[in-house]
This record gives structure tokens, C-alpha cells and sequence, in this order.
């Protein structure tokens, strides 16, 4: 029997890769901070006695006074901004991380179809891909939130529309050359089916790569969210998003800094700690970088 | 009885891209293959890189298409097969490749690649029976069960091989085709790797085709030998008659590019190389598949083909020169 030199306790690759993860301290420290961000938007709104769409003619245009209810002020309807950017934080983050996960799994997918099965299949569905690519994307978006009536599940269909593309030419590449690979056909041998192999060989295969991309992919949803709001064709008043809230911000800008301040502030951090984790998550990941 | 596999003039190859909408092209990479092995036996496949002996190993497994000419196993035409009863059949003929550990699912216990094939071969199985058979293989090929929770990165080359011969055997396979499964591994865990091979083909009854480019790992294993040159068989004899002289001129070519241990009796032989190019198997020329390279070489040579003919009873060669024995 041989049993020399085996280490304490096997650890399977991903579990040694999170392990990795977890000593970036950049990476860490914007897990917390994005912690802190997410349950203040879900949970934070019930600490006030009113909602984000509750106008206070009272109280118009207040400033910021962190002794009185509305900590960060009121905007021109008397609404409370603080209350108002939680909401809208809601909003945005739920399209964004809903958005990537529907995106990547029908990229995932599509992209491991294509690339395992490949043959006349694969070149069709990538000839669909790269006509789909060349659409312009503002213009696509525009037409599909029109088709699906504006709202938010149009936004949500649009952008998921837009960007499950990318991910599947990336989970296709990792699948043509997985296909190829000795462990593959051992599993053909062993009396797979495709949809077996694609199930439990190519997919868990691609999964760094995926979790990588993914990662990027949850700021460019926030992001395109806040683009199409703040043009207006996404999140509508008197519904908050992020976009909408800079928006209005935007318009104030020259003599009330703070309604646009609070927004953006919010969104440029949530976005630095997504790229600061993706990068994290890249280190930890990436074989080449090694 | 009938012999356990035959082979009748098999030609397969690769899909290659056609047009956007029509199916992949199949080139052929091994052309006219027929021999017969019984149960039990080692078949040796010689030949350089590239000759297709690794495309016929994949085609009498069906893991590539076939193109015309037929494999039976047991009588039975695997062509034949409905996709679902040949998946099952899968378990009397196996596989193990060359680069054992990128043949491990990197994300998969051992314990979980060694049982995986019995949910297709066995499905009445329950998780636990499965897990209890993957140890009992893993035995069989000499590891301890504190590998079925370990991961492939935490294997060494030899102990990579072994679980995948143990994959292989789960399902108490009658053929198991090893592609190189040497090659790859330091000379003292080949011995350890081909003693293992010949030790289980003894308890289990097993048939190998054992793939090699070694001549001796092929002379200590084979019972058999088979010399392959652009994707055709040129010799084919017992083992013993074949290193005792082969027939065909490429058959000794690959005999003498064999390195002398001793270094003044090697500084002799260099010059026994073969001159020529390799011609391409994409675009085969009509005459003899070695004609480009071959020391005798005659005109008739670059203008036909010769057949594959019995020499002796037991003996086999593709060559204008070499005259049956009457």
C-alpha cells in the first residue's frame, strides 16, 4: 500500500482558493464593508417611522442635522434622502446581484453547450452571439424596455438580455478545451451521457472562472441599472433607485450638493468594494498568476 | 466460440469544421485495421508519434466515429448499437491514458472518480455500495482507502495512474486499452505500473491493447505485437518471432532507433537514422506508407500499396519484399 507523503487533510482546489481569498485583506475589508452597505439598505428603512415615498411638506428642502429624524436632510417633496438612498440601494442591488445570477446562468449554460457539444450546434449558436453583439447596447435596451412596457422587470429583462452574452463566449472557450481533455473522454468511456458530462464535468470546471467574471459582472449590472435610470428609461419616481436619486441629485447640483452627494457616494463604494473583491477573487483564482 | 474483439478493415478518424450549417467532415486517420485478440491476451501497438495508434485505441472503444469497416466485441457490432445499450456495454471496455492525472476530474474525490462510472453501469447501487466498490478498487490497484477523500492534485504521476486503472476495473472490464500509461511516469514506477497491469490481467482475466512507443515496456507485456506506420498496420506477429526479426523495413527502423546502453557501440549506429520526411496523413500518397523513408525502396514501392499478407501462419507484413514461406 502506498501512503507516504500525503497531507494532513485534503482540502479540494476551491476550498485552498477561498483560503487565499481570505488573506487579502483589501478584498476582505470590502466584503464587510459591502456587508454593511446590503443590510442597511434591506433592514434600515423600518428604523424611521416613514418611508422613502412619504412627503413631509412640513419639512422641504432640509439640510443635513443629525440631531433631528432626517438625518441627511429632506429633498423639494420633504422625503427623507437617507431613508430614500436605503430604498433606492435596494432597488439597485437586488437587479444587480438578481441580474448577474440570471445572466451568468444562461450564459454558463449556453456557453457550456455550445462548447462541449461544438460541431455545426456550436456554430450556430456563437453566429447567434455575435449577432447579438453587434446590436448597439443603448439602443437595444431601449427598444426591449419599450417591447416589455418600461418598469422595473423591463429593466431587469433588458439588461439580463445585454449582458448573459459575454459570459457565454468565456464558459465556451473553458468548455472547448475541457472537452479535449483526458478526463472527459474517461468519462465518455465510463458510459456518460452529454448532458451528464456537461452537468458534472464541464460546468464545476469552469466555476473559477465563472465566479471571477461573476464578480465583475455584479458592478456592471448596478452600473447599467444607474445608467438607464439616471436617462430615465429604467427605475421611475416615485420609485428610488440609485441612477434615479443622481439624477435628481444632478439637477440641484449647483446651490444643494447633498442630494447628490449621498447617492453617489453610496454607489461609487459599493462599486469600488465589488471591484476590490473581483480583484481579490482573481488573485485567488487565476492559475496564470502564479 | 468467437474471439473477443475483432476488427474488420476499421477506418476512423476526426471531425474536422465544415460549413456553417452542414456536419463536421470525418478525416481518416487509421485506415483498413483488422486483427482478432482473444480473451486474456496482450496486444503491443508500435509505431512513432502520430502513426494512430492512440485513434485506433479510441475507435475500437467507439469514442470516436468509425468511417466504414467494423468492430465486433463478442460477436456483436458495436456500430450496430443503440446509443443507450452500447453506454452500458461500456463497462467491459475501458480505457487509461497517458497523462494519468489530467484524466481526474480536478474537482472530484478520488473515491467519487472511481465510482463514478458504476451509476451508469450499475445504477441500482445505492451511494454507500458505490463508495464501499471505489475502495475495493482502489485496493485492487494498491492504494490504501485514505485516498477515496483525497483530491488529483495531491497525487503523484504513479499514484495518478493507479486510480485511474481502478476506474477502469470497477466494472469488471474484459478489455482495458492503455494508451502509454508509461510513458509519462520515471522508469521505476513504469516497472511498478507494468507489473501492476500484468498482475490484475492475471487475477481479472483481462485483454490489454497496451499503446506504447517503448519497445521493451511492449516486449516485457505483449504476447502480440503490432507495428503501425500512417495509420496502417505494417507487421503484426507473436512477440518472440517479432523481436527475434522483424519483416518489415520500418519494423527494424524502430528496432534500431532503440539506444545502445553502450556508448561506443551507439556512437556507431547514428548513422542508421532514417533520412526522408514523414509525408502528411492528410494527404496520403498512393504507394507504401513508408516508401518516403524506406532503405529498399523500389519504383513499384511509390505506386502501389502493398497488402497486409500472411508471412508465416502467425506472422503479418505489409512489404513488396518480404515473400510469404511456403
Amino acid at each position: 500500500m502506498i501512503e507516504a507523503d500525503l497531507p494532513a487533510r485534503p482540502r479540494s482546489e476551491l476550498s485552498l482558493r477561498f483560503g487565499r481569498f481570505r488573506q487579502n485583506r483589501l478584498a476582505m475589508a470590502s466584503v464587510v464593508v459591502l456587508t454593511f452597505i446590503v443590510v442597511a439598505c434591506f433592514l434600515g428603512p423600518f428604523l424611521f417611522p416613514f418611508t422613502g415615498q412619504d412627503a413631509d411638506f412640513d419639512a422641504i428642502n432640509l439640510g443635513v442635522d443629525f440631531t433631528s429624524i432626517h438625518l441627511f436632510g429632506t429633498d423639494d417633496f420633504g422625503r427623507d434622502l437617507l431613508v430614500r438612498t436605503l430604498e433606492g440601494g435596494r432597488v439597485s442591488l437586488t437587479i444587480g446581484f438578481l441580474g448577474a445570477l440570471v445572466a451568468g446562468i444562461i450564459g454558463v449554460m449556453y456557453g457550456a453547450v455550445a462548447g462541449f457539444v461544438g460541431g455545426r450546434w456550436d456554430r450556430v449558436m456563437i453566429r447567434v452571439i455575435e449577432i447579438l453583439y453587434a446590436f448597439p447596447y443603448v439602443i437595444l435596451v431601449i427598444l426591449l424596455a419599450m417591447l416589455f412596457g418600461g418598469g422595473n422587470v423591463a429593466l431587469f429583462l433588458a439588461i439580463v438580455f445585454t449582458l448573459w452574452l459575454t459570459p457565454a463566449v468565456i464558459v465556451r472557450a473553458q468548455a472547448q478545451s475541457l472537452a479535449r481533455r483526458e478526463f472527459i473522454e474517461a468519462a465518455r468511456a465510463g458510459g456518460m451521457t452529454r448532458r451528464q458530462i456537461i452537468v458534472t464535468h464541464i460546468v464545476p470546471n469552469t466555476l473559477s472562472t465563472v465566479i471571477v467574471y461573476g464578480s465583475l459582472l455584479v458592478p456592471e449590472v448596478i452600473l447599467s441599472e444607474s445608467f438607464l435610470s439616471f436617462l430615465g428609461i429604467g427605475v421611475r419616481e416615485p420609485q428610488a433607485s440609485w441612477g434615479n436619486l443622481i439624477q435628481a441629485g444632478r439637477a440641484t447640483m449647483s446651490t444643494d450638493i447633498r442630494l447628490l452627494l449621498l447617492p453617489a457616494t453610496m454607489l461609487a463604494t459599493v462599486l469600488f468594494c465589488l471591484n476590490f473583491i473581483a480583484d481579490g477573487l482573481r488573485d485567488a483564482f487565476d492559475p496564470n498568476d502564479r | 466460440m468467437t474471439a473477443l474483439l475483432q476488427l474488420h478493415d476499421l477506418t476512423a478518424g476526426y471531425p474536422v469544421p465544415a460549413g456553417l450549417l452542414s456536419r463536421d467532415r470525418l478525416v481518416p486517420v487509421v485506415h483498413d485495421v483488422s486483427f482478432t485478440l482473444e480473451a486474456g491476451r496482450t496486444l503491443g501497438i508500435v509505431g512513432e508519434s502520430g502513426c494512430g495508434k492512440s485513434t485506433l485505441g479510441r475507435a475500437i472503444l467507439q469514442l470516436i466515429p468509425t468511417i466504414s469497416g467494423k468492430v465486433l466485441w463478442q460477436g456483436q457490432d458495436l456500430a450496430e448499437l443503440a446509443p443507450e445499450a452500447l453506454r452500458r456495454r461500456r463497462s467491459e471496455f475501458q480505457i487509461i491514458f497517458q497523462d494519468a492525472l489530467a484524466a481526474l476530474d480536478p474537482r472530484m474525490t478520488i473515491g467519487r472518480i472511481v465510482g463514478q462510472p458504476l451509476a451508469t453501469f450499475e445504477p441500482h447501487l445505492s451511494r454507500a455500495d458505490r463508495h464501499d466498490r471505489a475502495v475495493e478498487a482502489l485496493r485492487q490497484v494498491g492504494l490504501s482507502a485514505d485516498f477515496a477523500a483525497r483530491y488529483p492534485h495531491e497525487m503523484s504521476g504513479g499514484q495518478a495512474q493507479r486510480v485511474g486503472l481502478a476506474r477502469a476495473i470497477i466494472g469488471r472490464p474484459k478489455l482495458i486499452v492503455c494508451d502509454e500509461p508509461v510513458s509519462a511516469l520515471d522508469v521505476s514506477i513504469q516497472a511498478q505500473v507494468v507489473n501492476l497491469l500484468m498482475d490484475l490481467q492475471e487475477e481479472l482475466g483481462l485483454a490489454l491493447i497496451f499503446i506504447s512507443h517503448n519497445l521493451s515496456v511492449v516486449r516485457h507485456i505483449s504476447h502480440e505485437v503490432m507495428v503501425m506506420c500512417l495509420g496502417r498496420i505494417v507487421e503484426h506477429g507473436p512477440r518472440d518471432d517479432f523481436y527475434a526479426g522483424p519483416l518489415h523495413p520500418y519494423s527494424r527502423a524502430l528496432m534500431d532507433a532503440v539506444p545502445e546502453p553502450d556508448p561506443r557501440r551507439e556512437r556507431g549506429r547514428i548513422g542508421l537514422s532514417l533520412p526522408g520526411e514523414l509525408p502528411s496523413s492528410l494527404d496520403p500518397l498512393p504507394g507504401c506508407v513508408f516508401a518516403s523513408r524506406c532503405p529498399q525502396v523500389e519504383a513499384r514501392c511509390r505506386a502501389d500499396r502493398p497488402d497486409l499478407r500472411d508471412i508465416t501462419p502467425t506472422r503479418r507484413a505489409a512489404c513488396h519484399f518480404v515473400e510469404p514461406l511456403r
